[in-house]
């Protein structure tokens, strides 16, 4: 199925309320990791950049997902490749 | 924790959540003028804009302000303009770089700053079941105080190249290309103001992701200062945005221009 050229796609309500969620998932780790010195604390302090690195590259996931499902496949296509060059910038700084 | 680092954090986030610049164009010379290395700065400037990004996305989300289609367009010329400029990033010297954005940041804080009134206005017959993007294409609405106003991004040629010219700038000189992809957004591409922040402020997350990849492959991460840049960033980011929708645009774009030139001022004297 394809969603006519102009159809209003709406805001997403669970993308907002996950980046809610994920703001304050991102805080605790962070105040955790700032201010607890224990290995509890290390470990929030891998946690929370791993978890800021992945919020933004999954919401372009589930975008490219959503504008699939809705017919809208030239930006899925073009969401599917900006994770794909962030993938070989990846690949290109492990070398 | 370094409370200094903390309250940097917080001001500098707060900054970039408004004008949809990132913090780190602040962050990063502060850092370093408070006694951070400039090589753990870099990293530290990343997490802020990762964590502001990640803090004002709800609100932005809700005010309908950010059009994906054309931020996941536009940043796939940053972010690929990004990893060529990072790969060629020993071919320029710092100094220069620093020049080239103080001269862009210079000119996008003037050319903001003298336009007037507002160019996207409210249009009679939309009402709150219109906002949102346009499927297929860069067009969509945006509530306006009572008003709903319709907008759609033009010459998208020039701004493709200018989004380009950011995220190179940006992989050379190692600082977040907010205050080129916003001016190039709404003086450009004649995105209202507000949209063009919201979507920058969402696509810097994604362009200090890639970023924070290659730092953190390159062992560059000081984990403990950067939990406490994201803590402070996360406030930051949700102050800036929630001040950001209960401005109007020219106060928007006023703020903006004054923090261009700012920061053009920051990068002359660092260079």
């Amino acid at each position: 199925m394809s969603a006519p050229q102009g159809q209003i796609d709406p805001p997403l309500r669970g993308v907002e309320r996950a980046m809610r969620l994920a703001a304050i998932v991102a805080f605790g780790l962070a105040a955790v990791g700032a201010l607890i010195p224990n290995s509890v604390g290390r470990a929030s302090e891998v946690a929370v950049v791993a978890f800021i690195v992945a919020v933004p590259l999954l919401r372009v996931l589930v975008l490219g997902i959503h504008w699939l499902r809705l017919g809208d496949r030239r930006f899925a296509g073009v969401a599917l490749g900006l994770l794909l060059i962030v993938a070989a910038g990846s690949i290109i700084a492990a070398q | 924790m370094n409370w200094a680092d903390f309250a940097l954090a917080v001001v500098t986030s707060a900054v970039g959540a408004v004008g949809g610049l990132g913090g780190a164009v602040l962050l990063v010379p502060l850092l370093v003028l408070t006694g951070t290395p400039a090589q753990s700065a870099a990293p530290l400037g990343l997490v802020s804009v990762a964590a502001g990004s990640t803090a004002a996305g709800a609100r932005q989300l809700q005010g309908g302000l950010v059009n994906h289609r054309l931020g996941i367009t536009t940043e796939l010329f940053a972010t690929t303009g990004a990893i060529v400029g990072a790969l060629a990033s020993g071919l320029a010297s710092d100094r220069f770089l620093k020049l080239v954005l103080a001269a862009v940041a210079l000119a996008a804080g003037i050319l903001g700053g003298r336009r007037k009134g507002i160019r996207n206005l409210p249009q009679a017959g939309l009402s709150a079941n219109d906002v949102g993007e346009h499927v297929g294409s860069f067009s969509g609405v945006y509530q306006l105080d009572d008003g709903f106003v319709p907008y759609q991004a033009n010459r998208f040629g020039v701004g493709a190249a200018l989004f380009t010219l950011s995220g190179l700038i940006a992989g050379l000189a190692g600082a977040s290309g907010g205050f080129v992809k916003t001016p190039a957004s709404s003086e450009v591409m004649h995105v209202p103001v507000r949209v063009a922040a919201a979507t920058t402020t969402f696509t810097i997350g994604i362009t200090s992701a890639a970023g924070l990849i290659v730092f953190a492959f390159q062992g560059r991460l000081d984990l403990r200062a950067c939990a406490t840049v994201c803590a402070g960033a996360i406030i930051g980011g949700n102050a800036g945005a929630s001040l950001q929708s209960r401005l109007s645009p020219p106060q928007v774009r006023r703020f903006l221009s004054v923090a261009l030139v700012v920061i053009a001022v920051v990068l002359a004297v660092r260079a």
